[in-house]
């Protein structure tokens, strides 16, 4: 039987990708989308596109097993809610949430209903991380002593600048994949983070400039630029990048670095870099399918995203206070004794 | 003309060895060193040239107008005192001292005699770097918001003695290699008002480190400067930069130039390695050569060096400390 899915919003620009992933995937029906408010209209417009149908929101949640959460950031709680009351199943677009203590919500409403919680985070499923993993798996490089990463993008505009439905800017737009691929490679977390942030690519209201400097748990150094620092008229999207320096060998991985560069005297003209690679989209997409349809977790869990927004968190605080700033894990904290009043 | 005498038989004496072949207003006359490769060295280099095993005893004795530094770091003060004093021109490599103290010494040796003195930050002459340089100052990429330099390589093993791996003598990768980047990037966007560094170093008979430090500007920008000797033995050395600003930006990778490659290695000693008519060598050494002549003061200013040696003893200070270090609070 076909695991049938649907996207809550097509608010953020991933709905696209996804819908495309789900178009005549085997084992899966692409039911149909929804979404509320002013994000309706944007999302209707989508599905000629999609080649797929609008429905109401709890008419579409009636009929599927599983939705992929693409609305604004601050309306993924709400999603995830009604989502878990109708007993469907969810992969929501990254970050969880703003906050550890909307994340967490989001978290324990999945468990008390019995639902699954899965965050899109792509490059787990990029074969060149992939590879270097096995590398790494292998014990090829040694011990792994720093880890140097780069998600930049072109500022994105729209709701990703409204403080109150992103929830920040770059920070909270481009810390998460590479803290992920970074905390599954290795098997550690991050437990201390300081920020260097701030606004002075664009006149927006949040910050565009995102270097961070971290340690993880085992004392390994892993530093990040997510900043929107690529210019609008720049080759590509943006990037991700990964250099693994262990004591034994580098890996160096650049997760969309196999492109062709295209140039057009017409139509839509100018130079370009395109991307061929194997999309990593396939492989989230693929394995939230056959999830939803085992009734198992898929592989990144909302409950395991919780220490990634906790990265997010203290970033802020990092810079607010000039200084590094601790990160406690949720299994940290699960192992600290109630304090008493 | 200027007669130069050398000091040092290693690997960046050569370097500006050759390179003083290509000055017609300068040759080297003498070369001193304490390691016993000299006489091959001159052999193969400077043959003309007189040798010698102790700098002051070349410095009294062989016929030069110049001093050129070309020694491990911690040489540095006592070789550029000893010339200012007898009132030789000096040309010290890269980091001018391993200390702020020691810094300190060279600026007031070099004052007080008013010998002409130049430090050997040579980025500054790498045409790739001029250029990003020249079009940041022209506001070709608007106002600078993150500025990346990134210099990777094996763990030097040519130096004598293995001193490049005594983090007391060289300083390390943040002294030895992140001192060019911290050097241009001032040169670029100026001031720094706090760094914050990262730094994993290991044994493997010789040092391995790798760092990354961030750099915050008194006029705002945010720097990321990475220097490697952690990666391995005949990895090709590596530069790379990404200066963005609010109004474009500009990229250089050099593992992206493929100017002149050799398939197959035939032939390649044969080859010349810099595909530049003027290796950026010989043109550090011809301005100052041109200074010595001409009595204009060197681009590159003892302030300069001091100052990027301020910015690298912040950076080994806070990766030590775990903190952010203000450059206010060191040494000025």
């Amino acid at each position: 039987m076909s695991a049938r899915i649907g996207i809550c919003s097509a608010a953020h620009l991933h709905a696209d990708s996804y819908a495309a992933c789900l178009d005549g995937l085997e084992g899966a029906e692409f039911v149909g989308v929804t979404a509320e408010g002013d994000e309706v209209e944007r999302t209707k417009e989508k599905t000629d596109e999609y080649g797929t149908d609008f429905y109401a929101p709890d008419e579409l949640l009636a009929r599927v097993d599983g939705v992929v959460v693409c609305s604004t950031n601050a309306d993924h709680g709400d999603w995830v809610e009604r989502a878990a009351a109708a007993g469907v199943d969810v992969l929501c677009e990254k970050p969880l949430a703003p906050s550890v203590t909307e994340a967490r919500a989001m978290v324990e409403v999945c468990e008390s209903a019995g639902v699954h919680l899965g965050v899109a985070m792509p490059l787990r499923f990029c074969q060149p991380v992939r590879n270097a993993k096995a590398a790494l798996d292998d014990g090829a490089l040694g011990d792994v002593r720093f880890l140097s990463g780069t998600n930049r993008g072109r500022m994105p505009g729209e709701w990703f600048t409204d403080p109150e439905r992103a929830g920040g800017g770059a920070v909270v737009d481009h810390t998460v994949h590479i803290v992920d691929a970074v905390r599954w490679l290795t098997g550690e977390d991050v437990r201390e983070v300081y920020a260097e942030i701030d606004t002075r690519f664009h006149d927006v209201p949040v910050e565009d400039c995102n270097l961070l400097s971290m340690e993880l748990s085992d004392g390994t150094s892993f530093v990040l630029d997510g900043s929107w620092s690529k210019p609008d008229r720049w080759e590509t999207w943006g990037d991700a990048t990964l250099r693994l320096v262990g004591t034994d060998g580098v890996v160096s991985v650049n997760c969309f670095g196999q492109t062709i560069k295209q140039t057009r005297d017409t139509g839509d003209a100018g130079i370009r870099s395109v991307y061929w690679g194997s999309n990593p989209d396939e492989g989230l997409v693929r394995d939230f399918v056959d999830a939803v349809a085992e009734g198992r977790p898929p592989l990144k869990t909302g409950a395991d995203a919780l220490d990634d927004v906790a990265v997010v968190e203290a970033a802020y605080e990092s810079a607010e206070r000039g200084e590094p700033v601790a990160v406690e894990s949720t299994a940290e904290r699960l192992r600290r004794p109630e304090r008493t009043p | 003309m200027q007669q130069v005498g050398l000091v040092g038989s290693g690997f960046m004496a050569a370097t500006h060895a050759n390179s003083y072949q290509h000055i017609p207003d300068a040759e080297v006359t003498a070369v001193a060193s304490l390691d016993e490769s000299r006489d091959a060295f001159v052999e193969e280099h400077v043959p003309e040239a007189d040798v010698y095993a102790d700098a002051e005893e070349m410095m009294d004795a062989a016929d030069v107008s110049v001093v050129d530094v070309c020694t491990p770091t911690p040489s540095h003060r006592p070789l550029v005192e000893a010339a200012a004093e007898r009132g030789l021109d000096v040309f010290c490599e890269k980091p001018m001292a391993r200390t702020l103290e020691e810094a300190a010494a060279v600026i007031d040796a070099t004052e007080r005699t008013g010998v002409t003195f130049m430090t050997g930050h040579v980025l500054r002459y790498f045409p790739e770097y001029a250029e990003a340089k020249r079009r940041i100052d022209a506001g070709e990429i608007g106002a600078p918001g993150t500025l990346r330099a990134e210099r990777l390589s094996s763990p030097p093993a040519h130096g004598s003695d293995n001193w490049y791996s005594d983090k007391e003598r060289s300083g390390g990768v943040l002294f030895d290699m992140a001192i060019h980047d911290f050097d241009f990037l001032r040169w670029v966007a100026g001031d720094v008002e706090r760094v914050f560094t990262r730094s994993a170093e290991w044994e493997n008979g010789l040092l391995k480190q790798h760092a990354v430090v961030l750099l915050r500007f008194e006029d705002g920008p945010i720097g990321h400067v990475e220097a490697s000797w952690a990666y391995p033995e005949d990895t090709p050395f590596t530069t790379a930069y990404e200066f963005a600003g609010d109004e474009g930006s500009l990229e250089f990778d050099t593992r992206e130039d493929d100017s002149l490659r050799v398939p197959g290695g035939a032939g390649e000693a044969h080859i010349p390695r810099s595909p530049l008519a003027t290796d950026p060598y010989t043109r550090e050494l011809d301005h100052f050569i041109a200074c010595v002549e001409g009595g204009a003061d060197p681009d590159i200013t003892p302030e300069d060096a001091y100052e990027a040696i301020r910015i690298a003893v912040a950076a080994v200070e806070s990766a030590e400390s775990g903190e952010p270090v203000y450059l206010s609070e060191v040494g000025a």
